[in-house]
């Protein structure tokens, strides 16, 4: 049975040997020269200017976080809704229920002033 | 048609008391915010705060009353026959009714210290509620994704208010740490219980217990992975290293809070898990337990000695007392899981009220945190050293308090089961806990005052929850099985921490 896989083990074998040949034929053979260009930003682009590594706001983790309430509803209400006749009552005030603290949710958020940015 | 099930609501009343607490407490926050005035009275941040820590209050007393009711009523109910996921019963209505009252206190003690501090915001109380009912979840599931979804619910909240004092970089570094170490925790426990299901092929405890193998090692990780999950949120040895940095870095009040509630509720879900889904197995947990508590009353309280930082010495000193509770884990008799439920009891007395001197010091926010600056504190502060004293003399045991009989019952059941080693190691370190608890009022009765810097008067919270603490501490230490009370009549401690877990007993 696993003879059948015989030529995907030669790709593979075939694929690292080579991946492997070229990059040992450049360690070999290519010449290597230090000069001052090599430490810039390699040809396209612009040298910086200021450093990257500094705080800046994250304003997506507020859409990320309501995000949650709503992906949360999502998640429930798809197969709620795909039952929603078979489960009669029951499943329509189980889920109304469900909804009121994430309304309350979206509520203080809103109110907060987290949707202003 | 999908039949609807038979849902028993009263068995999740107190739950769903708090939690509509805490959405009460959410819109109040946000409706109160936007009004000028509210029946003539102007409003401002701390009215605000107040207003919402009465209305938390007002939520955890009939919380309180509900369990309080149930407990009396007695009887095991569960919320849904077709699969059990939480079961009202004598144990879970009886620590319901600790973990709303400790709760109370909590909101009560920290209304004037938020104040002071400038983070008196209704959302405090609305986290603490949010973890209340994960805890209270968690102590009345008796399936394992309950448990699970309990001690999430629990532990997020509070990783939130550890950071609540946003603006402070060592609230901030305990809420991460805190959060990191949680997570992991959680992280192990989920492992563990996902291979206790692989092996008896159910999550509740019944399926637990039915499809336990002991000789197969899948079901040994398992369960290790459980208690070591249980082991980093109630800091047992060798997993306690989050503790002191956590306990020092979150505000005082929150620290009070979570020492108290969460310890309580890791105790009780863990005496149930073992006591309901891993009875056969006592031998081989009986070794692991016996381990992990003498380390834990060595290493707590020997470290404890060496600390300048009193919130730090009272971070070791719960480390400690988680290990002398485990010597009930470790008895597995009814005796000593009642042991174990009224020494926390005093626990909660006496730890709240300890934290509580610690936070109606903290002046402006500045937390009177150094052991040297309770010097000479019985001159300028008689009352508060008074008390303070007292919570320090029943953490070390001495008789006459609650922490004496907590341990007199614990020492008890050690013996009655044989465990003489355990016993004579929580002997012997109970002595060298007298040194390091006995330094406070040492240095408050006999020092000459060396910094005024804290706070010179006493708000009422404060007050009402320290007296509440010392009288309890000292009731539960007198007289256990008769504590007086003014509006009920006599109380019988000792009887209902029996009642609540007789019930694993078929009691």
């Amino acid at each position: 049975m696993l003879a059948e896989y015989t030529g995907v083990l030669v790709i593979l074998v075939l694929g690292v040997v080579v991946a492997c040949a070229m990059l040992g034929i450049h360690l070999l053979l290519g010449p290597r020269r230090k000069f001052a260009g090599k430490h810039e930003p390699f040809e396209c682009g612009e040298s910086q200017i200021v450093s990257p590594r500094r705080r800046y706001a994250v304003k997506f983790y507020m859409v990320a976080i309501l995000f949650v309430v709503f992906d949360v509803e999502a998640i429930f209400f798809y197969p709620w809704g795909a039952v929603f006749q078979d489960l009669g009552w029951f499943g329509f005030m189980a889920m109304f229920i469900f909804t009121i603290p994430l309304a309350i949710g979206l509520i203080y958020e809103w109110m907060k002033g987290g949707l202003e940015w | 048609m999908i039949p609807a099930p038979d849902l028993n609501l009263s068995v999740l009343l107190p739950i769903i008391l708090v939690a509509i607490g805490s959405m009460t407490i959410l819109m109040g926050e946000v409706l109160l915010s936007r009004a000028d005035t509210v029946l003539g009275r102007e409003v401002t941040e701390s009215f605000i705060g107040t207003v919402l820590a009465g209305t938390a209050i007002f939520f955890f007393a009939l919380t309180l009353w509900a369990s309080g009711v149930a407990f009396a009523g007695g009887g095991v109910q569960v919320f849904n026959p077709d699969n059990p996921m939480y079961q009202l019963d004598p144990f879970s209505s009886f620590v319901t009714a600790v973990l709303a009252l400790s709760a109370l206190l909590s909101c009560a003690l920290s209304i004037t210290y938020l104040s002071e501090l400038r983070i008196n915001h209704g959302e405090y109380y609305a986290l603490i509620m949010l973890s209340a009912s994960g805890m209270m979840l968690m102590v009345a599931a008796v399936d394992l994704i309950a448990v699970f979804l309990g001690l999430e619910l629990m532990s997020i909240p509070i990783y939130v208010l550890a950071g609540f004092d946003r603006r402070k970089l060592r609230s901030n570094e305990s809420a991460l740490k805190y959060f990191l170490i949680g997570s992991f925790a959680s992280a192990i426990l989920l492992y563990g219980m996902a291979l206790l299901y692989g092996v008896s092929g159910g999550t509740s405890f019944e399926a637990l217990r039915a499809g336990f193998d002991a000789d197969n090692p899948m079901a040994l990780v398992g369960l290790g992975l459980v208690v070591v999950g249980f082991a980093f949120k109630i800091s047992m040895v060798p997993f306690h290293q989050w503790t002191p940095d956590v306990y020092e870095g979150a505000p005082s009040a929150v620290t009070a809070y979570m020492s108290v509630t969460v310890k309580v509720a890791a105790f009780a879900t863990l005496i149930r898990l073992l006591a309901m889904a891993f009875g056969p197995l006592e031998a081989s947990l009986e070794t692991i337990f016996w381990v992990l508590s003498a380390l834990t009353i060595v290493v707590g309280n020997i470290m404890a000695i060496i600390q300048e930082n009193v919130k730090r010495m009272l971070a070791y000193s719960s480390i400690a007392h988680a290990g002398y509770l485990m010597i009930g884990l470790v008895t597995g008799t009814i005796e000593g899981y009642s042991a174990m439920i009224f020494y926390l009891i005093a626990y909660t007395f006496m730890n709240l009220g300890a934290f509580g001197v610690v936070v109606a010091l903290a002046n402006r926010g500045n937390d009177c945190e150094r052991i040297a600056s309770f010097a000479g504190l019985a001159r300028t502060r008689p009352g508060l050293a008074a008390v303070m004293a007292l919570f320090m003399l029943s953490l070390a045991g001495i008789p006459g308090t609650a922490g004496f009989m907590g341990k007199f019952k614990i020492f008890m059941a050690a013996v009655n089961s044989g465990d003489i080693w355990l016993l004579i190691i929580g002997v012997l370190m109970s002595v060298v806990s007298v040194y390091y608890y006995l330094r406070i009022p040492v240095l408050m009765y006999m020092r000459e005052p060396e910094d005024e810097s804290h706070r010179t008067e006493i708000a009422s919270g404060e007050g009402a929850v320290l007296v509440v603490c010392a009288l309890a501490v000292l009731a539960l230490g007198l007289f256990p099985n008769r504590v007086p009370t003014l509006l009920f009549g006599d109380l019988d401690v000792l009887d209902w921490a029996n009642r609540s877990v007789g019930m694993f007993f078929g009691g």
